[in-house]
């Protein structure tokens, strides 16, 4: 009788260890400075990477998220196209890029300006520079998650990249 | 005369007659005998017993689990909204299912017709949370 009670009391607890070990597990972010950690110096590369969105109507929204997949890409900063509609800086986590730790990055903006003053058509909508680790090609996967007109509607647009490998460190 | 036969000899023959007969009616329990009842009775219930003994550990245990599970779904609600799916339905404001630049923009185009229907301060913090890659490994 008393060892079975000592068993179930062992029982709880290991089950409330299992849940909080569960909950620890699932809270992780991911490593980015470890996979930074495995290269040496003289892997590493920078470039810059042109996104382009076509637009079949004027473009007043867009928003993307660009990934390498094998995971040697690291983003260390973003500037913006081409068109006067989207003069400023676009939107994007700037505090990940400056602790080093984007890996990805959203990048997103808007206009309020008049319909005539939107682009058409392919337009290079941000730069984002990239600092690129190992000897192997980078494998870039473009989404383009949202782009809309100036009434606010989404549009059917698409996105593409050019690579622009810039110098080796 | 001893004390046995002492309170018999104030009592009329035939009563006691009557009860020396009954006493000789009465089984009599050696110490072998009661011993050999006690084992037959400990190898009877025993297993009894100790069968018992472990159902009712298994129900404890099986009640504790239970409690444990009940207070873990308690504090994690996993089925009801939590403060982010609030946030996250109340940021959805063209109600495409999804919460992107376009609300944002939604909310850009409301300020821009009335500057007091939202305040910047709100566009700037939806932009944020929509480009946001998470927090810090080891941040709050």
């Amino acid at each position: 009788m008393r060892h079975t009670r000592i068993a179930a009391l062992f029982g709880v607890v290991a089950l409330g260890l299992a849940l909080a070990g569960m909950r620890f597990a699932l809270a992780q972010p991911g490593l980015a400075a470890e996979s930074a950690a495995r290269f040496t110096s003289s892997d590493v590369r920078f470039a810059t990477i042109d996104v382009y969105v076509d637009s079949p109507e004027p473009l007043a929204a867009w928003q993307f998220e660009l990934r390498e997949a094998t995971g040697s890409m690291a983003v260390v900063g973003v500037e913006n196209g081409e068109s006067a509609a989207f003069a400023g800086t676009p939107h994007y986590d700037l505090d990940a890029v400056a602790q080093g730790r984007a890996e990805r990055i959203i990048v997103a903006d808007y206009s309020l300006g008049e319909r005539a003053t939107l682009p058409v058509g392919r337009t290079r909508v941000a730069t984002v520079h990239v600092r690129l680790m190992g000897a192997q090609a980078p494998e870039f996967q473009l989404q383009l998650i949202a782009a809309g007109n100036a009434a606010g509607e989404a549009i059917d647009a698409a996105a593409v990249i050019e690579l622009q490998e810039g110098r080796a460190e | 005369m001893t004390q046995e036969t002492e309170p018999f000899d104030q009592l009329p023959e035939a009563i006691v007659a009557r009860l020396k007969a009954r006493d000789r009616g009465l089984a009599l329990l050696t110490p072998a005998v009661d011993r050999a009842v006690e084992t037959a009775a400990r190898e009877q219930f025993a297993p009894r017993r100790s069968r018992t003994a472990a159902a009712r550990g298994w129900r404890y245990g099986a009640a504790a689990a239970a409690a444990v599970a009940l207070i873990a779904v308690f504090i994690a609600q996993p089925f009801s909204p939590n403060d982010a799916d609030r946030r996250r339905l109340a940021d959805d404001i063209d109600d495409s299912g999804r919460v992107d630049v376009l609300d944002a923009f939604a909310l850009a185009r409301s300020r821009a017709g009335d500057p007091d229907a939202v305040s910047q301060s709100r566009i700037d913090a939806l932009v944020a949370s929509i480009v946001s890659l998470g927090p810090a490994e080891g941040a709050l």
